[in-house]
């Protein structure tokens, strides 16, 4: 069955290196996305996959097989590798129609005619496109060009399906609608999809797993809500989720094998280690080792964020932390506790030692019906954002008191690596 | 990494292949050319051993220092050169103005009849370049050089001036409009892409009619006036024709007729030392060119196709400017060719009475009274239909030759873009357009009329006429290859080869289909060019092999006037029909071939 290997894989355009050393095992029947900002490389690696690209170094496996390999010179051809490309322009030949274009490769490789036919007719179906067959691609919706090129691509059962930014070009309602098809056809093909975007929703909603890749550099390689819940990095936090993880960074004050003080501006915040577990459950391997399960999806819910995670777990102690730190939490972390009243002294509510709570004051309120979208303010100017569950609707400068949820705050060491996962409070 | 295997898989790349291949052939085909020129720039010649006192074939500044630092030079090359700028640049202005300002009216006003206008404003592009030139003096030649009055003096009675009739400004007039068909293609292009809102958001911001000129349109078109005055300037240069019509009268001397006089004759080490100058100047315009150009490429992004172009009204003016525009290019496009029918049916020069007109120069069975030449009229005349033969045998198998290494070196180029091999060939598959057509034919002629390498003398054979032609037009070929291949996403191939669909199935079922039209067009220019080429031919053609064109210069030599009009005006038929014929069955055209 196709499970696709890449071992120490690098790209070089001149002294540009466009893939740094990458290696990824993708299990049979994964649903991967290459994700990243343009420029990343993920365009890159899909196309060498592919054979349409040629690594300076490494090693390439479909199915067991080796088609490329630079120490023992092998390159197999694209044809011969049993992939199947999806363009971003789709590619579709113009001169050809949709019967054409989806038949033209099953000629190729010489079917009798009644089985091109009915292979044609098949995916004609499949697509929901059987009232076209004989329109010219220029003919056809944006939608429909996708779904041509989709049927075409599958023609020939190819056991890999490879995806550049497909849906790029589609207007946003028909980018939903394409979504769920795509999927739809990962369950019916049982075909290994490897879809690259720069689109973080897409990859969140689509695969098994993500692939997050930065300046040629493998982020994390982890199922989607692992990803969302415990990024490896602060790009990673910063790249997915929308909005935004807040991310606001801290000089090390004083350490304590739990807690970290912290400070900035003349705000002054304590981190505390999560308390029910001073370790990381190792339910998955953060740089996703190649045993890494094909779908734990559907559990992936339950794991959230708990303790020291990577280097610091292993020490289990926050004493080494030193430097300038970020902390880390995403926008629906933070809640808010209440409507501020004046006479209150600015500061907050609970006043002992460390108090839960923070007041801001309203920048932004966008209400989408379903949820609102805050923005914030802090005293010392720290930008917040804030998503609340509901139709609410705030006034702009009206002031608000927040808490972080405990146990939900993320904490990156100087390097941007993530150390830890707590509770934050202020002094 | 292996080297085998690095080389195992460069070369499994089609485009890898055609690279290499075209690197090698026309390394040998251009630079070795240049290298023996270069050589026998610095080599005495048997003819000038004596003189100079050195066995022949030994190595002298002679020529070189006789060019450049002798008494004689400033009427041997200076002179020479100082008309070749002059009238060069002057021509480029006069096509870019004329060129620019018809693609304006085309592309951004209401005028009338603008498909006929836009045909019939190609048409002398698509004519021998001197065929203007001939036309220049039958109308306007007086006198006083000798010889008769032309059709001006003959109705109106005024005798032209010889600044007027002969010399830099008829030189400079004619190439001016042969070329101004490449400016309107290339402004126009850029004119008809580009989005009238950038002009319009001018409009609304106040700005005055004259300032939108000079700040928002020139600048925008201004790579394609950057690409058109490398084109018209370095065709300009080594043009000889025109200038040898027009200036040989009055002793006007440019580069070229330098060129002739010392290849043709005793000395062409000179000749090679011009043409070398030549090149450089040439190369220096096209590396200024693409400074420019680059640096200004952002400008290039405005092209993408837009909405809605809004037409200027031109209001009451339209009847009169339409008219005005018809009447100008009826006079430049067809005009000339009722020129040549009339003067191929008069008996006397100068004299256009009726009974001074016969049809014998075109049908008489053999030497009649009429007829002094003791030739044939030319539908009867053997020479023609050799020639004729000869020449749309030449003109097609330079067309299918350079056009298809030239499809196939832009598609490689395109593919394979970024790579050093790939700037490497697609600056030599320009390099034979910067080359003085008639240098070029001097050093094929020195080089190949002896055993070369594994080639036997060619020296009077079509095959060389073949080789020199197909060279001298792939740049054509090879630009509108690179033109068509840039319009065409190479995911269009690559979902083919992903599929299994190999590289010549993809060529021939998915590429060239797709761009059938470009395709055909990078034939269509190597054949009309081939067919009114003389100064390429003129050398190395033989009595046995000789073209309609360099038939037509011996005509004119032998001051059958009668004959060369007649001829003249064969061959601009038979371009038009075949342009005309190929445009309407495949929808190619020279502008396509150009790329606007």
């Amino acid at each position: 069955m196709p499970r696709i290997e890449l071992r120490n894989i690098t790209k070089k355009f001149g002294n540009f290196v466009a893939v740094d050393n990458l290696s990824i095992t993708i299990e049979d029947g994964d649903f991967i996305t290459l994700l990243g900002p343009s420029g990343c490389g993920k365009t890159t690696t899909l196309r060498q996959i592919a054979g349409l690209e040629m690594p300076t170094s490494g090693e390439i496996l479909i199915d067991g097989r080796t088609v490329f390999s630079a120490e023992k010179s092998i390159d197999v051809a694209p044809k011969d590798r049993g992939v199947g490309f999806l363009f971003q322009s789709y590619a579709l030949w113009p001169h050809m129609t949709v019967y054409k274009n989806i038949a033209f490769g099953l000629e190729n490789l010489k079917w009798p005619r009644d089985k091109i036919d009915a292979r044609v007719r098949e995916l004609l179906s499949l697509l929901k496109i059987e009232e076209f067959p004989d329109r010219y691609p220029s003919e056809l919706s944006g939608g429909q060009q996708q779904r041509v090129a989709i049927a075409r691509t599958l023609a020939t059962n190819p056991r890999v399906l490879l995806m550049d930014e497909p849906l790029s070009n589609l207007d946003a309602k028909l980018r939903m609608e394409m979504r769920a098809e795509l999927k739809r056809l990962h369950h019916e093909t049982g075909a290994t999809f490897v879809y690259v975007t720069h689109d973080q929703l897409e990859a969140m909603t689509l695969a098994t797993k993500i692939c997050l890749l930065n300046r040629g550099l493998l982020q994390q390689y982890e199922a989607p809500l692992s990803v969302y819940n415990r990024p490896r990095n602060v790009f990673v936090a910063d790249f997915v989720g929308n909005p935004t993880m807040n991310l606001v960074e801290f000089d090390v004050e004083k350490t304590e094998a739990d807690s970290v003080y912290l400070s900035r501006d003349g705000m002054k915040a304590v981190f505390t280690l999560a308390k029910d577990s001073g370790r990381l459950s190792t339910g998955d391997s953060a740089a996703g080792g190649p045993g890494a399960s094909a779908h734990p999806a559907a559990r992936q819910g339950d794991s959230e964020p708990q303790g020291t995670v990577g280097g610091a777990s292993e020490r289990g102690d926050l004493s080494r932390l030193s430097g300038r730190v970020t902390i880390g939490v995403r926008p629906e972390n933070v809640e808010v506790l209440g409507v501020a009243l004046p006479t209150e002294a600015e500061g907050g509510a609970t006043s002992r030692a460390g108090k839960t709570s923070l007041r801001t004051r309203v920048d932004t309120s966008l209400p989408s019906g379903m949820e609102t979208v805050l923005n914030l303010r802090t005293a010392g100017g720290v930008m917040l954002s804030v998503v609340m569950i509901g139709s609410v609707d705030f006034a702009a400068e009206e002031e608000l008191e927040v808490g972080f949820k405990p146990g939900r705050v993320l904490l990156f060491d100087s390097d941007g690596t993530l150390a830890a996962s707590g509770s934050l409070c202020f002094e | 990494m292996k080297l085998t295997f690095k080389l195992k898989s460069f070369f499994r790349k089609p485009q890898n292949i055609i690279l290499f291949v075209v690197c090698v052939v026309l390394g040998y085909l251009t630079l070795f050319p240049l290298y023996s020129m270069l050589r026998d720039t610095l080599t005495a010649h048997v003819s000038e051993a004596r003189r100079l006192g050195v066995k022949a074939g030994s190595m002298t500044w002679d020529h070189w220092k006789r060019i450049l630092f002798d008494k004689n030079s400033r009427t041997v090359f200076y002179r020479p050169l100082v008309n070749s700028l002059v009238t060069s640049t002057a021509a480029c202005v006069i096509s870019i103005v004329f060129g620019g300002i018809f693609a304006w009216f085309i592309t951004r006003t209401d005028l009338k009849w603008k498909k006929t206008l836009s045909s019939l404003f190609i048409f002398p592009y698509i004519m021998p370049s001197w065929t203007l030139a001939l036309a220049w003096l039958n109308l306007f030649k007086n006198s006083l050089v000798g010889g008769s009055d032309g059709l001006f003096t003959a109705i109106t009675g005024v005798a032209t001036p010889n600044w007027f009739a002969y010399g830099a400004f008829p030189i400079s007039v004619v190439t001016g409009l042969h070329y101004a068909p490449f400016a309107y293609i290339m402004i126009g292009g850029i004119l008809r892409n580009a989005d009238s809102n950038l002009e319009e958001a001018a409009d609304l911001l106040g700005t005055t009619r004259w300032r939108r000129l000079w700040k928002i349109t020139i600048p925008m078109i201004a790579p394609a006036i950057f690409s058109t005055f490398l084109l018209v300037f370095s065709s300009a240069m080594s043009s000889f024709a025109v200038p040898s019509f027009l200036g040989l009268p009055v002793r006007y001397q440019v580069l070229t007729m330098q060129l002739y006089r010392t290849l043709d004759g005793v000395s062409p080490g000179q000749g090679y030392a011009i043409a070398l100058l030549m090149i450089l100047i040439s190369v220096g315009v096209l590396a200024f060119n693409q400074r420019i150009t680059n640096s200004r490429r952002n400008f290039t992004t405005v092209t993408g196709k837009s909405g809605g172009v809004s037409l200027v009204c031109l209001k009451r003016s339209r009847g009169v400017l339409s008219a005005v525009f018809l009447g100008l290019i009826l006079l430049v496009s067809v005009f000339p060719l009722f020129t040549f029918a009339l003067e191929s049916l008069i008996i006397h020069p100068g004299d256009y009475r009726p009974s001074n007109f016969t049809l014998d120069f075109w049908i008489s069975r053999d030497n009649t009274a009429r007829l002094t030449t003791g030739e044939p009229g030319l539908l009867l005349n053997p020479a023609l239909w050799a020639a004729l033969w000869n020449s749309v045998k030449l003109s097609v198998t330079c067309a299918l030759a350079a056009g298809t290494l030239g499809f196939l070196a832009g598609y490689a180029i395109v593919r394979g873009r970024g790579t050093r091999l790939a700037k490497a060939v697609d600056s030599l598959a320009f390099f034979p357009y910067l080359m003085p057509a008639m240098a070029f034919s001097a050093i094929y002629l020195s080089m190949f009329s002896v055993r070369h390498l594994f080639l036997p003398s060619l020296y009077g054979t079509f095959f060389i006429l073949a080789l020199i032609g197909t060279v001298k037009y792939m740049p054509f070929a090879s630009r509108s290859g690179i033109n068509s291949m840039m319009q065409l996403s190479g995911q269009i191939e690559e979902a083919g080869e992903i599929i299994g669909i190999g590289w010549w199935r993809r060529m021939t079922r998915l590429v060239v289909p797709i761009q059938k039209s470009s395709f055909v067009s990078g034939y269509l220019l190597p054949f009309i060019s081939c067919m009114r080429e003389l100064s390429l031919f003129v050398l190395l053609c033989t009595p046995q092999n000789r073209v309609l064109t360099t038939l037509l210069y011996y005509y004119n030599e032998k001051g059958w006037s009668q004959y060369s009009n007649g001829l003249n005006l064969l061959i601009v038929i038979i371009v038009i029909v075949v342009n005309w014929t190929v445009n309407k069955t495949t929808g190619a055209s020279i502008d396509k071939g150009i790329g606007g």
